[in-house]
């Protein structure tokens, strides 16, 4: 009797097993449709939209594009592949990045210096950058620029009319308030740049200016070095 | 505003008056101007004028990288119609045909005419004009080309429309279309520019990348409620600014 009953429950064990046998094997087959269903969308949407990167051309644009693009495709792309599932179905914009050339930065270089002369003679005073610096919060009357910056009048004018004429500075005509323009900030901060590595490699070779000078007009890690005159 | 009508009194100014008088908008008329009240149900709700006038406007928008735009003016020809409060009685007497002459006009018959023509051809024929009668002013002018233009002021900001120049202030926020360029500003002081150099002021996006990522790794968890929120730091202040200027300078 015994006997019979292990024979019996064996005998239903096995079926149990059989039956969990079918049930993976379906599971199995639909995962298996499901990837070829899903294989076959991603191969239509490659034919539809070939691995031609999109071109983003950061040349005219300010680097804070360059910044914000910068590995932008391969984040989303990391970030899907941790989704479950949807890896194969969707696909993360490519870039290329196409930043100043050999060619646009030679044009910068041999830019000529009586034009570089007109950018920057405006700025050639301590009050000129004084009020630039003012106006970079927000714009003044022409009363607070004489408060701000202790000089009044003629003498005030003597300085607002040449970054007036360079287009640094508009005056608003309604109230005669005066706003710095988005040259005059640029020229400002490329002024504050320059200032800046000027000290900093004056720190690293001495007052004197030995050693090299690095000049560099793209990525701060890509400098290109040119010897100095001392050296050469 | 339908059925506006022009009275049947023509005055002349003697001195000059700011009709408009905003922190970026100013409307002078000068003295020796002819003008008469607009109408609406009888009641005063503005002038129709002509003689000699000008308008300013600082269509400018101040964004992180600097002004945009600048002021716009010009002197104005023809019957000029304002709607809102006004001063300008206290600066007037009755009209005369040489003032009528010198704007234009052989005499009152002729000068209310051109005003209600002006009327039917800008204000009526459906057009909808909804003011606070306490604090806006609607200026509908044309200038010395014949090019109109048109400027709304309320104690939050204004609207000017000139020729391809458009400036719209309110609350802070300001839009501006104008030959430098098209700018947007926030209130709290972020921007984006259009212009012919490019476009500026994506540096506030400049984290874009980490915040898609994050918020596509959320939806994968239990915490898939906060991947929108994620997003939301898009228009968080804090992460924005002074990082820019870091990076270049060192």
């Amino acid at each position: 009797m015994d006997t019979s009953d292990d024979i019996d429950d064996i005998k239903r064990e096995l079926e149990e097993v059989r039956r969990l046998k079918e049930s993976l094997k379906e599971e199995l087959e639909e995962l298996r449709e499901e990837k070829i269903d899903r294989e076959g969308r991603t191969r239509y949407r490659e034919h539809a939209h070939p691995h031609e990167p999109h071109v983003v051309d950061l040349r005219g644009v300010t680097e804070g594009l360059d910044e914000m693009m910068e590995g932008l495709g391969e984040q989303i792309r990391t970030s899907l592949k941790s989704v479950g599932g949807v890896e194969g179905c969707i696909r993360a914009p490519q870039f290329r990045i196409v930043r100043m050339g050999r060619e646009a930065r030679r044009r910068i270089e041999t830019i000529p210096p009586e034009r570089v002369a007109r950018a920057v003679s405006p700025l050639g005073s301590e009050e000129r950058l004084k009020i630039l610096d003012i106006l970079k919060e927000c714009g003044k009357s022409f009363n607070e620029l004489e408060t701000l910056t202790g000089k009044t009048g003629s003498s005030l004018m003597h300085h607002l009319v040449p970054l007036l004429e360079a287009g640094y500075v508009i005056k608003g005509e309604v109230r005669g308030t005066y706003y710095v323009t988005v040259e005059g900030r640029l020229a400002y901060r490329l002024a504050q740049w320059l200032t800046g590595r000027v000290e900093a490699q004056r720190s690293r070779t001495g007052e004197n200016g030995e050693g090299k000078v690095s000049v560099s007009f793209e990525d701060e890690g890509k400098q290109e070095d040119t010897e100095g005159d001392d050296q050469k | 505003m339908n059925d506006l009508t022009h009275d049947e009194i023509v005055m002349a100014t003697s001195a000059p008056l700011d009709l408009i008088s905003h922190e970026k908008a100013i409307v002078r008329v000068e003295p020796g101007c002819t003008w008469t009240y607009l109408l609406h149900n009888g009641e005063r709700v503005g002038i129709a004028y002509a003689g000699r006038s000008q308008f300013t406007v600082d269509a400018i928008t101040e964004t992180r990288g600097g002004a945009v735009g600048s002021t716009v003016s010009g002197a104005l020809k023809g019957i000029q119609i304002y709607i809102g409060q006004t001063d300008i009685e206290k600066v007037s007497g009755p009209t005369s045909d040489n003032v009528l002459n010198d704007c234009g006009y052989t005499d009152t018959a002729a000068f209310l005419r051109a005003v209600g023509d002006s009327i039917e051809h800008r204000l009526n024929g459906g057009r909808k004009v909804q003011l606070d009668k306490h604090s806006d002013a609607v200026f509908l002018g044309r200038t010395e080309q014949d090019k109109p233009v048109m400027l709304v002021v309320k104690p939050s900001g204004l609207v000017f429309i000139q020729g391809s120049t458009v400036f719209v202030e309110d609350e802070g926020r300001t839009v501006s279309v104008s030959k430098s360029g098209v700018a947007f500003r926030n209130r709290d002081g972020r921007s984006l520019v259009l212009g012919g150099e490019g476009i500026m002021g994506l540096d506030d996006f400049a984290r874009i990348g980490p915040m898609v990522g994050n918020a596509v790794k959320m939806m994968c968890g239990p915490g898939s409620f906060k991947a929108l929120r994620g997003l939301g730091h898009m228009m968080d202040e804090s992460f924005c600014c002074g990082q820019d200027d870091e990076s270049e300078d060192t």
